[in-house]
């Protein structure tokens, strides 16, 4: 059996707590293109953002693309007829590694575990995370929780936070339950039902059940909730700032721009200026790259690395910077 | 401690100082100003889950300092260096110093601010900036709350004592015309008034509204 949990969950991801007792078969899949953690195997993709950088929610997201482009490299990880459990939450990409692998053929039996987004979120969020759910026929069984019924469980003025917190508290809880449940699961299409506590079959299959209409209508004003909230956009309190490092590398990330080019031009040459003068070898070739450029890249960063290394190696009083107006 | 940082903006090319700098933006202002270019900085939650909105990320020292190394041949090669914008800087007043202590001294401080904030703030940097790039918006109190929604005495004291603590050379004054809220006849006298202060540098610019 595998636990499969994505970098960007709200809830499920290297950072939930009841992950630690399955450690041996948590796969962490990092959307992002960084490794997320060292405390769990992970996979990571090679996903970059597209354009500026902004990103969409479904298929139509670069986070998708690339995990999905790299389909058959993520199926490597799991071993054939092994059962898959794909832990997910209200964050439409904590489903991608689950629509992925759905696509693959019938090799696995697939187990998902899901939140469904709040009636306050943004309609690009709950309808992104309802189209990654429109087809559930390749499941063996599911769990949803819907949001707003967790909400409802809080008294009137609580924080999202407090939903967050319980949210992770009541799946952690789940946890068990679902994975003895797998092994012991002979039958197909079953659906977790909240009143027994137990997984049962579901003879007509998912679309029996209306689950994207059972939402319970939560009034807003039960929660003590900011009105950057009310606009669609929620999160959990405790990350912010964010410490994720998935977080930390958009906000450096490195944008495309018009005069990209034309700056690493620039910026070559002043390289190539700089290591002539001060007796470093240097090898830059010109950059074949065509398209959007951010000015600078991996191998760029690497060149003034190894310049500023060899760079200090020198004694400061012989050191030559030659001088650039820009 | 961790930096509450909004963007940091590699290879700017001249729009933030002299040479090559790297723009790091903090979240958190005091001011609501009309045309904020950055007017998330206000905001009080994280959204970087939602792929539509600006992240947020909580960097140590440590971490934004390895982003800041990797331009550090340009900065030394056209007097570039780091610029501290947002946002409202002087508000991580703290961090930014412990930044700059353990930065390569050879770079250029700078820092983009409105002064609105404490004193102490201020007096915290004022041995680490190389350059301060105050946008005084309008020096008119009535001009100044009607586009940022705070009266602007307090600007003025900080100015006068950053006047008195740094050379003048080191202060650049960013001198506004804002479409609906100033006039060219504003702009002068709000020049003429900061010349009388002690302002040696002023750049006078057309503030662009249209933002679509």
């Amino acid at each position: 059996m595998r636990i499969v949990v994505c970098d960007s969950g709200n809830i499920w991801n290297y950072k939930h707590p009841a992950l630690k007792h399955f450690r041996d078969i948590v796969l962490v899949v990092c959307l992002t293109g960084r490794k997320a953690t060292d405390e769990f195997e992970c996979f990571v993709t090679n996903g970059k953002p597209d354009g500026l950088g902004m990103d969409k929610y479904g298929m139509a997201s670069w986070r998708y693309q690339a995990l999905k482009n790299m389909s058959n490299s993520l199926m490597d990880c799991f071993r054939y007829g092994e059962d898959i459990v794909f832990l997910t939450d209200n964050a439409p990409e904590s489903l991608y590694p689950y629509h992925v692998v759905s696509k693959q053929g019938e090799g696995n039996r697939l187990h998902l575990v899901t939140l469904a987004p709040l009636s306050i979120e943004g309609k690009g969020r709950i309808e992104g995370h309802r189209n990654l759910l429109q087809d559930l026929s390749g499941l063996t069984s599911l769990l949803y929780l819907d949001g707003d019924t967790l909400l409802s469980e809080l008294s009137s003025g609580a924080s999202l936070s407090g939903f967050f917190a319980l949210a992770e508290e009541r799946l952690g809880e789940l946890l068990p339950r679902v994975l003895n449940s797998v092994v012991d699961m002979q039958e197909t299409r079953c659906y977790f039902d909240f009143a027994s506590n137990s997984y049962i079959p579901l003879e007509e299959g998912y679309d029996a059940i209306d689950l994207f209409n059972s939402n319970k209508k939560i009034n807003v004003a039960t929660l003590n909730v900011e009105r950057g909230v009310i606009m669609g956009e929620i999160c959990p309190e405790e990350i912010y700032p964010s410490d994720y490092d998935w977080v930390k590398s958009e906000v450096a990330s490195l944008i495309p721009r018009i005069d990209g080019k034309e700056i690493c031009n620039k910026l070559r040459q002043q390289r190539i200026t700089i290591a002539k003068a001060n007796g470093i070898e240097l090898k830059s070739p010109k950059c074949p790259s065509i398209g959007a450029c951010a000015g600078t890249c991996a191998k760029c960063d690497a060149e003034a690395a190894y310049l500023l290394d060899n760079l200090e190696k020198i004694h400061a009083e012989k050191r030559i910077i030659p001088k650039f107006e820009i | 401690m961790t930096g509450d940082i909004m963007s940091v903006s590699r290879l700017r090319m001249g729009t933030d100082g002299k040479g090559i700098s790297t723009l790091v933006a903090f979240f958190g202002c005091h001011l609501h100003c009309r045309y904020c270019i950055n007017e998330h900085c206000h905001e009080k939650r994280n959204s970087s889950l939602f792929m539509d909105k600006v992240p947020r990320g909580a960097f140590s020292p440590e971490e934004l300092l390895k982003i800041l190394k990797k331009d550090s041949i340009y900065y030394l090669m056209t007097e570039g260096g780091v610029t501290f914008g947002g946002g409202e800087p002087l508000i991580q007043a703290e961090f930014i110093k412990k930044i700059c202590q353990k930065g390569n001294p050879e770079w250029n401080y700078r820092i983009e601010t409105s002064l609105y904030d404490r004193w102490t703030n201020i007096e915290t940097l004022i041995p680490f900036i190389d350059e301060w790039i105050i946008d005084i918006k309008d020096t008119n109190s009535d001009i100044y709350k009607a586009y940022t929604g705070r009266a602007n005495a307090r600007v003025f004291q900080h100015l006068e004592g950053l006047l008195k603590r740094v050379e003048s050379e080191k202060i650049l004054i960013r001198l506004p015309l804002i479409k609906g809220f100033n006039t060219v006849d504003d702009v002068e006298k709000s020049e003429n008034m900061l010349k009388s202060m002690g302002v040696r540098r002023i750049e006078k610019f057309i503030y662009c509204t249209d933002i679509s």
